[in-house]
């Protein structure tokens, strides 16, 4: 078998496992006609991406739960463009492509399989294959008769002449049926309940699943219509080739990727006339969901940034001219003013600067951090630096140089405390020891007045009237 | 899906019992218009709604007989025994004699006796016997009660048990059978009863089948052709009228082939909160000599059965043809019945081939009903009670409006004066409880005559 047969067969295995778990319809011919750009391949294709788009966010187009379909308008492939950027498919080549679907089938291919393998596609379809074994009962006999759906007929046409009260009672009915429905519904599914408990009870003991005691409606419903039993092979050996059919996806899948690189080779060979057209109109499209005043936004607050820098500006030249005039008569209040401005000021524009990506965030922690930097240098040198010059110390110190700053401060301040404590001390025990002696002495002559006393004084009071 | 029947009360016991056994001549009827098969589906599925079966016979082989899905309540024993032997005399079918709850004595015609004396010492017997009852179906399609509205016993226990019920099974549907008392009366205060039973049971039943004894009087004297009337004949009108609704049948709407039970039936038929009243007609209705030489046409009959609905006529004899959904009174009233919806069930032969679009015109409906939700068809190829072709209709229309008034009207009369409410009030009622009963039913009235 020559390669070019075997890529045939492999993209042919992938739309038929594509077709066979339900993701999407799709003829091999036509991802062979995307990969030289031709122009019926371009529809089929955006519908494609919009049913793996669909089966990936769980709800699969031809399943029941999802009646999504592709509609093949504008705001359709633009959905696809924005969910496939969300991805973070960001090739320009493909957001350029027209909405109308009038060219770029070769794109698309490009962008099928980057999605194939970044969504991991082919596991996910793994994931959910079940087992027709335990499938439920009900879906079981479905899927074999084939009831008619239910027509839904359109909704009745609203009269004109319909008032207020009308309505209301009307709606007061609905709303009454609904209520009745659900009762009934309730009702129907107690029944199912305990039949299907009467089932297994008396199904005990017998078991075709080896972790259950008895067997499950759908088996005993199996094993009392043959003809269903004949179903259930069908739809088992349907199964089985699917489940082969991804087993040799599994050991071909190297031969599609082989030949979607060739792909991506024969597009950057011949590049693409129409995107190199338009890329001169250097329009870069963006289907993220954006706010549509975003470039309002950005300019409005460009020029904002650049007014309160001007006003900073402003005020460094302001107070530094202050604090040359006042050098040291600068007063507690006022350095403490001018602090809380000037750092909210840094504060608030930090926050923009970072809210636009740039430079560091200061924290309003800031300002203490200057406070005490320029109390330091108040109480330490009590000399009249420059404002400025200190703030550029604050800028260049580092955080463990600071603290241990703030601790020499503190074990000075505590030293000479300590130091005056102490010869305060002093002080108040030489007074205590004056005036005990005193009053030992008044004692003394107290009782050397009054025989009739007698007076035994503690030792070592008499220790200290001998001293 | 199985139906509880309630028995309350004298009336509700004697009717209960003639409702059994209708059912059980319609099951086991000779003729039945079907092949073997369908027949045997049809006998099971009407014996798995209102009886259960012992699946092995006793050894005196009487347990194989059906046995009603049924509690039967009164305070005095005499109407149950009898109910009960009745049954058992008939040899086809037997009540669960554990199944019946009866006291000493009756509560001498006085609603407040009933509810506020009988009502609570009983509850919690009666629920325990309903349980019993429940545990035993598959499926509880819902409780039909069968009570009168003069009495003591019926109509106060009756209205307290719904409530009960209610209480303990609020998903399930309760539709309770009302037989309306005669206008000349046998008792006294049968107003003040009505008047109290109809408030409560607004607010906890789904739906109030509504019997006038007049009518059904009626019945039996011009078709049916009897000369002494009884009780036990207006009974079998009642029973035969209950039967034809809820024995199996097919229903038309959503997509077809489905089983219509007493909960679509409710849900089709009483889904506006305010409007809860329904009213049976039967066509033909006719003495069991006299079917054997008639011959009906399903044209005719449906003809009939809608005049019978516009113009609110009981039977189809001497009904007033010239009232028409156009026809206007001088003040521009529309002075014909007017639904809110309605059920109509057909049986008999070719039943699956009659075309109802004299049921589906929206004229003869509220118009802010959808149209789609107006009528419903119920189909039964088999033959019902022997009949060849037979028609009912349930509808919720204004026909009970009249006779609740001239109720609410008497009963007012006399409560303005206070005659007899003292009976009442010992036994724990208040002044406010009749004003408020009368308020809700005059809503009633209203909304109905606002249809």
């Amino acid at each position: 078998m020559s390669k070019s047969n075997h890529v045939r067969g492999v993209i042919e295995l992938f739309c038929k496992v594509l077709l066979e778990n339900k993701v999407s319809h799709l003829r091999a011919e036509t991802l062979r006609q995307a990969k030289f750009n031709n122009e019926l391949a371009i529809e089929p294709l955006w519908e494609l991406l919009h049913d793996i788009i669909c089966y990936c966010d769980g709800k699969s187009p031809n399943g029941k739960e999802c009646r999504v379909t592709f509609n093949k308008t504008a705001a359709a492939v633009e959905r696809v463009k924005s969910q496939l950027q969300k991805w973070g498919y960001l090739n320009p080549g493909l957001s350029q492509l027209p909405v109308d679907m009038s060219y770029g089938s070769r794109q698309l291919l490009l962008a099928v399989g980057w999605v194939v393998h970044s969504q991991k596609l082919f596991d996910q379809v793994i994931s959910k294959r079940t087992n027709p074994l335990y499938q439920h009962l009900l879906t079981f006999i479905e899927t074999r008769s084939k009831t008619p759906e239910l027509e839904k007929s359109p909704p009745e046409s609203h009269r004109s002449t319909v008032s207020s009260k009308e309505e209301l009672q009307k709606q007061l009915v609905l709303c009454g049926k609904l209520q009745l429905s659900l009762r009934r519904l309730f009702a129907v599914q107690q029944e199912m309940a305990k039949i299907t408990r009467s089932v297994h009870m008396y199904t005990k003991g017998v078991n075709l699943q080896p972790e259950l005691d008895h067997l499950t409606t759908l088996e005993v419903y199996l094993l009392r219509h043959p003809g269903a039993m004949k179903h259930m092979l069908e739809e088992l050996e349907q199964d089985n080739e699917q489940l082969k059919h991804l087993l040799d996806w599994k050991d071909k899948e190297h031969i599609f990727w082989q030949w979607l690189d060739s792909v991506l080779d024969l597009s950057i060979q011949e590049g693409d006339p129409q995107q190199t057209l338009l890329s001169l109109e250097e329009e870069e499209l963006v289907y993220l969901p954006v706010p549509s005043t975003i470039g309002r936004d950005i300019d409005a607050a460009r020029t904002e940034l650049r007014e309160a820098i001007l006003k900073h500006e402003e005020d460094i030249e302001r107070m530094e001219q202050i604090v040359f005039r006042k050098s040291q008569k600068v007063s507690q209040v006022e350095r403490e003013v001018t602090t809380m401005l000037m750092d909210r000021d840094l504060v608030q524009l930090s926050s923009r600067l970072a809210s636009c990506g740039i430079g560091p965030t200061l924290s309003a922690g800031a300002s203490t951090l200057l406070a005490e930097e320029s109390q330091q240098e108040q109480s330490a040198e009590e000399e009249a630096a420059p404002l400025s010059s200190s703030r550029f110390k604050f800028q260049l110190q580092s955080e463990r140089s600071i603290k241990a700053g703030k601790l020499n401060i503190l074990t000075n301040a505590v030293n000479k405390k300590t130091e005056a404590l102490r010869e305060r001390v002093e002080d108040l025990e030489e007074t205590l020891r004056q005036m005990q002696l005193q009053n030992l002495e008044q004692l003394q002559q107290l009782v050397n007045q009054n025989t009739d006393v007698i007076c035994i004084l503690p030792r070592h009071f008499k220790g200290l009237l001998n001293t | 899906m199985s139906l509880i029947t309630l028995q309350l009360g004298q009336c509700g016991n004697q009717v209960g019992g003639q409702i059994f056994s209708t059912l059980v001549d319609d099951i086991f009827a000779k003729s039945t218009g079907l092949s073997n098969k369908e027949n045997q589906a049809y006998m099971q599925s009407s014996l798995e709604k209102f009886f259960t079966q012992r699946e092995t016979a006793g050894r005196d082989g009487s347990s194989s007989l059906p046995m009603a899905r049924a509690v039967l309540v009164d305070m005095e024993s005499k109407a149950i025994s009898h109910t009960l032997q009745q049954a058992k005399k008939s040899g086809r079918w037997t009540y669960c004699a554990k199944r019946s709850y009866h006291q000493k004595r009756g509560s001498g015609n006085n609603w407040a006796h009933g509810f506020c004396v009988h009502g609570p010492k009983s509850h919690e017997d009666v629920m325990d016997l309903v349980r019993k009852e429940a545990e035993k179906c598959s499926r509880l399609g819902g409780f039909v009660s069968l009570m009168s509205l003069a009495g003591g016993t019926g109509s106060g226990v009756g209205a307290y048990i719904t409530q009960s019920l209610r209480d303990e099974y609020p998903h399930s549907f309760i539709l309770n059978q009302v037989v309306w008392p005669y206008t000349t009366g046998e008792v006294i205060v049968q107003n003040y009863n009505a008047v109290l039973t109809l408030s409560h049971l607004y607010d906890t039943a789904d739906a109030l089948v509504v019997m006038e004894n007049d009518t059904l009087h009626k019945i039996c004297n011009q078709l049916l052709a009897i000369k002494n009337i009884s009780f036990e004949d207006i009974n079998r009108v009642i029973a035969h009228k209950l039967t034809s609704v809820l024995q199996p049948c097919v229903s038309d709407s959503a997509g077809g082939g489905q089983m219509c039970d007493l909960g679509s039936m409710l849900e089709h038929l009483v889904p506006h909160p305010q409007h809860k009243l329904l009213t049976i007609k039967n066509i033909p209705q006719m003495s069991d000599v006299a079917r054997e030489f008639s011959f009906h046409q399903w044209s005719g009959l449906i003809k009939n059965l809608r005049q019978m609905l516009i113009a609110n006529a009981p039977m189809e004899e001497g009904i007033n043809w010239a009232i028409k959904p156009s026809s206007r009174t001088a003040s521009g009233h529309t002075c014909f019945n007017r639904s809110l919806s309605s059920l109509v069930v057909l049986r008999g032969k070719d039943a699956n081939s009659v075309d109802p679009f004299y049921f589906t015109d929206s004229s003869i409906y509220t118009p802010w009903m959808p149209s789609d939700m107006t009528c419903c068809v119920a189909r039964q190829p088999r033959l019902f009670c022997e009949y060849e072709k037979s028609a009912a209709l349930v509808s919720n229309s204004r026909a009970s409006v009249q006779p609740l008034n001239r109720i609410i009207d008497k009963a007012w009369t006399m409560f303005s004066t206070r005659a007899y409410v003292h009976q009442y009030l010992k036994h724990g009622m208040t002044e406010e409880d009749f004003l408020d009963s009368f308020v809700s039913l005059e809503k009633v009235v209203a909304s109905y005559d606002n249809l």
